[in-house]
């Protein structure tokens, strides 16, 4: 029974499945661990060691990344009010600080939120991110890029990576 | 209010039609795929704004359906690009 | 009344920014900057609309919009990865208007010394 050894996903699910309803009793809880149990077992995830649950750092991730976001909207709007068709970009290597697939896959999507960028390729055997950062002025830009993407992966390890 | 709402309204109009015209104009078929997407959040927003103005949540779980059908939609019509480009 | 205004606040600013990133849409020049605009600003600008709708609603509503908000927050980074993603493969990127390409140094680098240019 690999379905009792998912089970937070299926209680991930089921969270999902509540506030879906808007309401908490009794038969929608039973109802979503029945449809969440399905779910799990129809289409099962590749089972990975169990990510560490820490929840003081977790929400601090999730402020930053809040913070993250609003100064990246900032940013982005106004590069698009100054400069417009004239905005420039550039294309900075990172270094990669984790070799754990997981929480690079993360640090790739989180670095979406963050200002103006996006990972264009990752080059796992030669331990770099490729990230687009629209904005970006001259190579003391990129020294910027660099620094703030090492936060970012920084963070994300103090959260979810295996031990400390 | 009523002036908020309006003005929340406008804004958002006027941002569905200039979205439209990135989608008209491309030039990629990704442009495109980009545009729409943000179309869709759009009408996530203006869908919210309406729940906002009368009060009630009943059509908030078709918001909660379309913002996720919109995500399968953006990211599988990403990927049907990719293969057209290989096989040219 | 207070509720009012708070949620008047957010509303106004997150039409704003959603009203900024369907203009970075439309002016900025390429593919992925375009993308950038169609991620932060419409993020931001649907968190914050859809806070200010919560405000002003019961509990019991409030907590499926903050799912929306959620489902929003996870996936529009993705979106923006996989079209990224798909652009630089495709070769939709424009690599000449780059004011830094540390990737395309790393190539010509690999291409000089015979050795792999990078996976594809």
């Amino acid at each position: 029974m690999t379905v009792l050894r998912r089970w937070p996903q299926v209680l991930w699910l089921t969270v999902v499945w509540v506030l879906l309803w808007g309401t908490i009793s009794v038969k929608i809880v039973i109802g979503g661990v029945l449809v969440a149990v399905a779910v799990t077992a129809l289409f099962p995830l590749p089972l990975l060691p169990r990510l560490p649950f820490r929840p003081w750092a977790l929400l601090q991730l999730g402020g930053h990344l809040l913070a993250d976001l609003v100064v990246s909207g900032a940013q982005v709007a106004w590069e698009t009010l100054r400069y417009g068709p004239g905005a420039r970009a550039g294309i900075v290597a990172v270094p990669l600080l984790t070799e754990s697939e997981r929480i690079t896959t993360f640090v790739a999507a989180a670095t979406a939120l963050t200002p103006g960028s996006v990972v264009l390729q990752i080059d796992r055997a030669g331990g770099r991110l490729y990230v687009y950062t629209l904005g970006l002025r001259g190579p003391a830009d990129a020294t910027r890029v660099r620094r703030q993407m090492e936060r970012l992966q920084d963070r994300m390890m103090r959260t979810l990576g295996e031990k400390r | 209010m009523n002036i908020v709402f309006a003005l929340v309204l406008g804004m958002l109009a006027a941002a569905a039609l200039v979205t439209v015209a990135r989608v008209l104009r491309g030039p990629g078929t990704l442009d495109r795929v980009a545009a729409l997407d943000v179309f869709v959040v759009l009408i996530v927003a203006a869908s919210a704004v309406y729940i906002a103005i009368y009060r009630d949540g009943s059509t908030i779980p078709l918001m909660a359906a379309v913002a996720l059908v919109g995500f399968v939609g953006s990211v599988t019509a990403a990927r049907l690009v990719e293969r057209w480009e290989r096989h040219r | 009344m207070i509720t009012d205004v708070v949620s008047a606040v957010f509303l106004l600013l997150g039409a704003l920014s959603c009203l900024l990133g369907a203009l970075g849409l439309v002016r900025l020049p390429d593919l992925p900057a375009r993308l950038q605009a169609a991620t932060k600003p419409q993020t931001l600008g649907l968190l914050l609309i859809l806070l200010g709708t919560a405000i002003r609603l019961e509990f019991e509503n409030a907590a499926t919009l903050i799912l929306v908000i959620l489902f929003q927050a996870v996936t529009a980074p993705v979106i923006s990865q996989i079209v990224a993603r798909s652009a630089y493969r495709t070769g939709t990127l424009d690599r000449d208007a780059l004011v830094v390409d540390e990737l395309a140094e790393r190539m010509e680098r690999e291409a000089r010394e015979g050795g792999p240019a990078g996976r594809k």
